[in-house]
């Protein structure tokens, strides 16, 4: 992958996501073939620069507590003394953990855990960002500002791995999505162009047209028509076209909605392979 | 962009072994102060101090807690802990960091051995302070050793399996054994041969017994223990080296 990158890796439970993030640590050495960071092995790589980690699971002694966590961690992160206060202020700002500062990490729940583990991944510029099941706990309002959170760290010199099970996730926040399946990739989806737009192909639909359910199912090749639902195939592209047509020609149309994504059709693809 | 300093986290290093450093002081304050105590205040610390008998009950109260003291806690001070960050995943946090993990556990043994020396040498200072003078410089370089030798059998299972707990104790027992018998020439050849190729446990304690008697121990036996201790701790960190840190 490149600078700049969001790639996803999605795969079953057991697929090898977390071996391959493990392998991205340099705490597994690869059973075949070569892992490389910016042309180094991989622990030669993070000691020299550190990863920005999130694990499914934040590992860490329960006995400590979250500001002293955030401070270790800053220390190990090469952050300067005088600068390590004001960069866990920063990270317990943006992650909302304030009130939990001087809890133990045994006393908070899992979403704060993973709150806490997020913070500390914030804690340092780093180059490379590894996310393992990074929502794992987070409660709908967190997910959505995490999305935020991986939004704003995009920038041109940083490449970021997310895992997860969660496809819907991995369609928002990458540019391609590799999916893992028996430790290796089957196969590897584009989700996003170089501006960003989301161009997954949506390839099924199901459209209710009111009225003139023909005329749109004349437009696309291979619809079907059930009473006032339409199920076809294609791309947003055409999609759009035939509706355009469609509504032009009379067509009345009261919904859109997909059915299954290009990624999700793959993933079901590639693992049931 | 270089990694972290080994020297940035001495801080932490220190928090986390300072529980461990002072278990020999309490065990023995739970173990020694109660019976010295009632000796000295049946008979008063003057009758101690000029009685031959009563001085020498106290003094082999005192020698005896202390040993066992010390080998207790040199064998809880680095037991577990890597085997610990390896098995509760603590490894994938702090290792994502700018760290070279072989330097950052030598970091924490230099200064859990430390911390342990420092503090065990308390015990003969309150003791020579509250009721007869007794050895210290004996104690502080029989601590050092006894921290060393047995803190780097436990750094070298803990890099080596993640049941190190078992293996620790398995090693000890087993090399205490042989070489006793070994000492006592009971042994055949070869076994006499492993149980000199393992960890010097019982030469450690001739050593000691020398040290705390405030004798000179015999320069080639500290030799081989202390050459022992370095060796066990150089093929730990060569061990944390070479092999996968997630298991």
């Amino acid at each position: 992958m490149d600078a700049g990158e969001v790639v996803g890796i999605a795969g079953p439970n057991g697929a090898g996501k977390s071996t391959l993030i493990a392998m991205l640590l340099g705490l597994l050495p690869p059973s075949d073939g070569t892992v490389r960071i910016d042309g180094v092995a991989p622990r030669a790589f993070v000691e020299r620069e550190g990863v920005a980690y999130l694990p499914e699971l934040m590992n860490l002694p329960l006995e400590w507590r979250t500001a002293e966590t955030l401070d270790r961690l800053a220390t190990l992160g090469g952050i300067a003394p005088a600068a390590r206060v004001g960069a866990r202020e920063r990270v317990i700002e943006a992650t909302g953990i304030a009130e939990h500062r001087g809890k133990k990490l045994k006393q908070l729940s899992k979403g704060n855990l993973q709150r806490v583990g997020l913070a500390a991944a914030l804690l340092a510029e780093r180059r490379v960002v590894v996310f393992d099941e990074p929502t794992h706990g987070l409660d709908p309002v967190w997910t959505a500002r995490f999305r935020d959170i991986v939004s704003g760290l995009r920038r041109s010199d940083r490449a970021m791995v997310i895992a997860s099970h969660n496809l819907d996730e991995l369609e928002r926040l990458c540019d391609r999505v590799a999916i893992l399946d028996k430790g290796k990739v089957q196969q590897v989806v584009t989700v996003r162009g170089i501006d960003g737009a989301n161009t997954v192909s949506v390839r099924r639909w199901r459209i209710r047209v009111v009225s003139g359910a023909s005329v749109l199912a004349g437009l696309v090749p291979g619809a079907k028509v059930d009473g006032e639902i339409v199920e076809c195939e294609c791309d947003l592209p055409a999609m759009n076209r035939a509706l355009a047509a469609a509504i032009a020609g009379g067509a009345l149309v009261g919904a859109v909605a997909p059915v299954e994504s290009s990624l999700e059709e793959a993933f079901r693809v590639s693992v049931t392979r | 962009m270089t990694g972290t300093s080994p020297l940035a986290y001495l801080r932490w290093h220190a928090r986390d072994s300072l529980l461990r450093s002072v278990v020999p002081l309490f065990l023995f304050s739970a173990i020694a102060v109660l019976p010295i105590r009632s000796l000295v205040s049946r008979s008063g610390m003057d009758a101690v101090r000029a009685d031959g008998q009563l001085q020498q009950n106290v003094l082999q109260i005192y020698s005896q807690t202390l040993t066992l003291a010390m080998t207790l806690g040199a064998v809880l001070l680095l037991s577990g802990f890597i085997a610990q960050d390896r098995e509760r995943g603590h490894v994938r946090f702090l290792f994502a960091a700018p760290v070279v993990p072989w330097q950052h556990y030598l970091m924490r043994a230099l200064v859990a051995v430390a911390m342990f020396t420092a503090l065990f040498v308390l015990i003969p200072l309150g003791f020579s302070w509250l009721v007869v003078p007794v050895e210290i410089v004996g104690v502080l370089k029989s601590a050092l050793l006894f921290a060393a030798l047995y803190g780097g059998l436990a750094m070298l299972c803990g890099a080596l399996v993640n049941k190190d707990g078992a293996l620790f104790i398995v090693l000890v027992v087993a090399t205490t054994i042989l070489q006793q018998l070994e000492k006592g020439e009971l042994l055949g050849h070869t076994l006499a041969v492993v149980a000199r190729a393992l960890p010097p446990l019982v030469l450690a304690d001739s050593v000691r017994s020398r040290w705390l008697a405030g004798n000179a121990p015999v320069s080639a036996d500290l030799l081989h223990v202390g050459l022992y201790a370095v060796a066990l701790y150089v093929v730990a960190l060569v061990v944390i080296r070479r092999t996968p840190l997630a298991r």
